[in-house]
C-alpha cells in the first residue's frame, strides 16, 4: 500500500504561507525594530523570496535545491548578524564575525564535496550546532541582564526561543539529510514534514517576537 | 523527547527569570528604604546638632543673665542690662526654632497649597543669590492631595538642591502642567546634565543615599523621574511625571 504523504505536503504548504505572518507583522512593527531585530527582519523576507522560488520550481518540476543552499548561507548570515548586534560590546562578536567568512568558505567546500543537488548536511549540522550555542548565550545573557519585569514581554526570548527550537529540532535531520535521502526514501517526507512543523514554529514564534517590540525596554 | 526536554528547559528558565527580577526589586526596595531611614536620621542628627549648639547655648545664655540679676537684684541697672540683653537672645532663640520648625515641615504648604509654596521656595532660592530660579505652571490652579504636594515639594526640594551643588547652573525654570491623565513638573537649567543611566549608576554606589531616597519619596506618590542631559537644542531637564491614580481635593 502507497504511503499517504498528503498531511506532510499539506504541512509544507502551510510552512510556506506561514511565512507571510513575520513577514506582515515585522512591517507593522518595522519603526519599532532595532538593528538587531532588522536583522531578523531581514531573513524573514529573504524566508519569503526563497520560499516563493522554490514553491514556484516545484510546481514547475524544476530542481530547486540550488536555492535553498544560498538561503541556508544567508539564514546563517542575518542570523549570526542578529547574535553579533546582540553580543555588541563583547569580545566574543570578533569570534562571531570570523565564523561568518569561515562558513561561507564550509559552504562552498560542501558545495564541491556534496554537489549541488544534494542537501548541505555539513554546513547545516555546524551551522546548527554553533546557532544552539549562541542562543544558550543569549539565554544567559538576558539572566544576566534582567531589564523586564515578565521576561515574556521581552522580545529577545522569543527570538531566542524560535532560534533554539528550530535548530535544535532539525539537528538531526540535517545530520542524517543526504543518508535518508538515499537510503530510506518513504521515512524522508515525515521527516521534512517535522521540518514545515519546525519552520511553522520557528516563524510564529519571530512573529511574536516583532509584536513584543513595541513596549520593549532600551 | 528531545523537544520535551527543550520545553521544560525553557519553561525552567522563565520561572528561574521571574524569581531573579523579583529578588532584583526587593532588594532594590530593602536599599530604597534603608536609604530613606539613614536620610531621616541624619537629617535628625542634624536638626538635633543644631537645636543643642545654637539653641541650647542661647538657653544657657539666658540662664546666666538670670542668674546674675538674682545675685545682684538692687541693681536696677544690671537688671535693665541684663533682661534687655537677654531679650535679644530670646529672640535669637525664636528665629532658631522657627527655621527648624520650617525645615521640619514648610508651614505654608498646608496654608498656602502645593503651588503657592513651590513658587515661595523659587523665589527664596532666587533671592539667597545661589541661581535665577523661575516658576511657571498651567492655566488652571492645580490642587495635589496633601501627600502629594508634600512628596513633590520635597522631591523638588532636593532636585533644586542637587543642581545648586553638582550643576554649576546660573538660572533653572521649574515648570509645572497638568492635564487629565498625568501631572509633571519639569526642571529645566543651563548647566551640566546627568542621564537617567548614570543616575542609576550613582544609586549603586555609596554616595547614592540621597538619590535612593529620592527614589523612595517619588515611589511613594507613583511618580517617575527622568534625567536628560540634554544637547545642542535642548536644555538639560528633569522631569518628575505622577499619573492621576489619586484622586485631587
Amino acid at each position: 500500500m502507497k504511503p499517504n504523504y498528503s498531511f506532510y505536503i499539506f504541512l509544507v504548504y502551510v510552512s510556506f504561507f506561514s511565512t507571510l505572518v513575520p513577514a506582515i507583522t515585522g512591517f507593522f512593527r518595522i519603526k519599532y525594530l532595532g538593528a538587531r531585530e532588522k536583522a531578523l527582519f531581514y531573513l524573514i523576507l529573504v524566508s519569503l523570496v526563497s520560499e516563493s522560488v522554490i514553491f514556484i520550481l516545484r510546481e514547475l518540476n524544476i530542481r530547486n535545491l540550488y536555492v535553498a543552499r544560498i538561503y541556508d548561507v544567508m539564514e546563517f548570515t542575518l542570523i549570526s548578524l542578529f547574535y553579533i548586534r546582540l553580543f555588541d560590546k563583547s569580545k566574543i562578536t570578533l569570534y562571531m564575525k570570523i565564523l561568518v567568512f569561515v562558513f561561507i568558505g564550509i559552504a562552498i567546500l560542501d558545495f564541491y564535496y556534496n554537489g549541488i543537488s544534494s542537501m548541505d548536511d555539513i554546513f547545516l549540522t555546524t551551522e546548527s550546532i554553533l546557532f544552539m550555542i549562541y542562543s544558550l548565550f543569549a539565554f544567559f545573557h538576558l539572566l544576566q541582564n534582567p531589564v523586564y519585569d515578565n521576561v515574556l514581554a521581552a522580545p529577545l526570548f522569543w527570538f531566542n526561543t524560535a532560534i533554539l527550537t528550530y535548530f535544535s529540532g532539525n539537528l538531526f535531520l540535517f545530520v542524517f539529510s543526504n543518508y535518508l535521502e538515499n537510503h530510506f526514501a518513504k521515512v524522508s517526507p515525515a521527516l521534512w514534514g517535522i521540518h514545515s512543523l519546525l519552520n511553522i514554529v520557528f516563524y510564529f514564534l519571530i512573529s511574536t517576537g516583532f509584536w513584543k517590540t513595541a513596549t520593549q525596554r532600551t | 523527547m528531545g523537544m520535551l526536554i527543550l520545553v521544560v528547559s525553557i519553561i525552567l528558565f522563565v520561572v528561574y527569570y521571574q524569581k531573579k527580577v523579583l529578588a532584583q526589586k526587593n532588594n532594590f526596595q530593602r536599599q530604597l528604604l534603608s536609604a530613606t531611614v539613614d536620610v531621616q536620621e541624619k537629617e535628625r542628627e542634624r536638626i538635633a546638632k543644631n537645636v543643642h549648639d545654637d539653641l541650647g547655648m542661647k538657653l544657657s545664655v539666658i540662664r546666666q543673665g538670670f542668674q546674675k540679676i538674682m545675685r545682684n537684684t538692687e541693681s536696677k541697672e544690671l537688671i535693665t542690662r541684663v533682661a534687655g540683653e537677654n531679650i535679644r537672645v530670646i529672640d535669637d532663640s525664636i528665629e532658631i526654632v522657627r527655621n527648624v520648625a520650617k525645615e521640619l515641615f514648610p508651614p505654608g504648604l498646608v496654608k498656602l497649597g502645593f503651588t503657592k509654596s513651590l513658587a515661595e521656595l523659587c523665589k527664596q532660592i532666587t533671592n539667597a543669590g545661589q541661581l535665577t530660579v523661575s516658576f511657571m505652571q498651567g492655566n488652571s490652579e492645580i490642587k495635589l492631595p496633601e501627600k502629594t504636594g508634600l512628596q513633590l515639594y520635597r522631591v523638588t526640594q532636593e532636585l533644586l538642591n542637587n543642581i545648586i551643588k553638582h550643576s554649576a547652573a546660573t538660572e533653572v525654570r521649574v515648570d509645572l502642567q497638568r492635564n487629565e491623565t498625568h501631572t509633571s513638573l519639569t526642571i529645566t537649567h543651563n548647566g551640566k546634565g546627568i542621564s537617567s543611566v548614570e543616575i542609576n549608576k550613582l544609586m549603586n554606589e555609596e554616595k547614592g543615599t540621597g538619590l535612593k531616597s529620592l527614589q523612595s519619596r517619588a515611589q511613594l506618590i507613583n511618580a517617575a523621574i527622568n534625567y536628560e542631559t540634554g544637547n545642542s537644542e535642548q536644555k538639560p531637564f528633569i522631569e518628575v511625571h505622577i499619573g492621576h491614580e489619586e484622586k485631587n481635593h
